[in-house]
């Protein structure tokens, strides 16, 4: 066991990815490793300033959920339930056979149905409040990503949706991780899910400067720590992990993936959407996790950044990982693969690192051609880089400057 | 099953997703899942469709598609 014997490790004992990388743990990995970017040209987009983003490939919901429960549902909810549906199947567990009422749900998003809400308001504007669906609030609330996962598979212990921005995912790990500890639960579903790329909110996410406009060739817009990054490519998805208490997993002879030694979370109270210049709050975060996991800086093996391939976001995180950490961990972004799926990229991000340190391989960054000159960390690009992961962290920054990190560790 | 009948089962089937061989003129919408919110969404669909005016709680879960055929034609349904 890594860590101090009084850190409280919950284990990873099932995961499921529903990402542009693919479909299922296994596809996700393979995508990652090719370290080939799944940014592309976006229909709903056609001819806009920035007309790329990075979808789920051949996502179907009325094929996995049928067709009139899918069509009750938001995509951002219909991701969240085939991406628990499969991090249930990976963890074993049959919902027919546990006492829901200690499963809990702990999901996080940030811009809810917001597919729906522009629907809705087009209907408003043409014919008057009469026209409004009655499914309007059930279909576009945050908290229903939650709501409709618990009723999918039967979990009647606590569930709520978390919103960090783009940190939820890696809030919903930690908050989770709580809810086994003050035994609250004996099972937590934890992830996050997002899916807005609709006209409006791409229009918003342009108008903000923060996606790459790299339009003449979308393939090589998300790269993350490269010297000519522009900004992040929005993306869709969602990443959902099963937590058990170690020793309840072991009991039931379940093989966990990972542990999940600490968590620490800490905000920037400087700016809604700049990050810190000294990147203080997600030091603080970082610091806090490793005193959560017992774990000290030089005992880190690998770094999930949270890396966006923002100009202030990369060289920011960059410089703190260094000034944090030092030269010793291999540190990569995943999101030049997969884009940047907000409050779903934590949850996902988890999913990787807890796979890098399984596969003792870390996923190259996509397109980091030239690493920022600013910048001193050992970002592995190119091809996978072997190593033995004992300990890993994934970082996450959010709009509202909230930070999270979480520490990982061999099981 | 007759002409609006047909409309009403070609509405449920291409717009609320439900599965062809469920539709039937003696299904009860209860029997297809539909709660109360989705039975609005309907009433919204099929006045459109069939320019009549359904008021909020006239399409019950207990009626069946043939119930809710003559409701349409009972308003003047225009085909």
């Amino acid at each position: 066991m890594v860590g101090r014997a009084e850190a409280f490790g919950v284990a990873v004992t099932g995961l499921g990815l529903v990402t542009p990388a693919g479909i299922g743990v296994k596809e996700n990995w393979d995508g990652l490793t090719s370290g080939v970017s799944r940014a592309a040209p976006d229909e709903a987009l056609r001819g806009w300033p920035v007309d790329f983003t990075c979808r789920v490939p051949g996502f179907d919901p009325e094929e996995l959920l049928g067709g009139f429960s899918a069509w009750q549902l938001e995509r951002f909810v219909q991701l969240a339930i085939v991406a628990s549906r499969q991090a249930l199947d990976d963890a074993g567990w049959d919902p027919a056979t546990w006492d829901g009422a200690r499963v809990g749900v702990v999901l996080g998003n940030s811009l809810g149905g917001v597919q729906t809400v522009e629907r809705q308001h087009r209907a408003l504007l043409d014919g008057g409040p009469r026209r409004v669906s009655p499914l309007l609030i059930p279909m576009s609330m945050v908290n229903m990503v939650a709501g409709q996962v618990a009723i999918d598979i039967g979990a009647r212990g606590p569930s709520q949706v978390v919103a960090t921005a783009c940190a939820s995912g890696t809030t919903a790990v930690g908050t989770a991780r709580e809810l086994l500890r003050s035994g609250a639960c004996d099972v937590v579903l934890a992830g996050g899910s997002e899916s807005a790329l609709t006209p409006l909110a791409m229009a918003g996410l342009s108008r903000m400067g923060a996606l790459s406009r790299r339009t003449d060739d979308p393939a090589t817009a998300s790269r993350p720590f490269d010297a000519d990054r522009d900004g992040f490519v929005a993306a869709e998805g969602a990443g959902v992990l099963v937590l058990e208490r170690i020793a309840d997993a072991r009991a039931r002879g379940a093989v966990p993936r990972a542990v999940v030694r600490g968590y620490g979370a800490a905000t920037d109270a400087h700016h809604p959407t700049a990050p810190d210049p000294d990147g203080r709050g997600i030091e603080q975060a970082l610091r806090a996790a490793l005193a959560d996991a017992g774990l000290g800086p030089s005992d880190v093996d690998h770094v999930n950044a949270h890396g966006t391939s923002t100009p202030l976001n990369d060289v920011t995180e960059g410089r703190m990982l260094h000034r944090v950490l030092g030269d010793g961990p291999l540190v990569t972004s995943t999101k030049g693969v997969t884009g940047h799926a907000l409050a779903a990229a934590g949850a996902i991000e988890a999913g990787f690192t807890a796979l890098a340190i399984q596969h003792r391989s870390v996923p190259p960054t996509a397109n980091l051609a030239r690493l920022d000159p600013e910048l001193e960390i050992d970002v592995v690009y190119g091809a996978p880089r072997s190593a033995v992961i004992e300990v890993a962290v994934s970082t996450s920054l959010g709009f509202g400057g909230h930070n999270a990190a979480l520490v990982l560790t061999a099981d | 099953m007759n002409a609006i009948e047909e409309r009403i089962a070609e509405v449920l089937s291409a717009q609320f997703k439900v599965e062809r061989a469920a539709i039937e003129p003696d299904v009860t919408f209860a029997a297809l899942r539909f709660d109360s919110l989705v039975l609005i969404e309907l009433g919204l669909i099929l006045d459109t469709e069939f320019g009549v005016e359904i008021d909020d709680g006239e399409l019950t879960n207990e009626m069946t598609i043939s119930d809710a055929a003559e409701l349409v034609a009972a308003k003047g349904a225009s085909l």
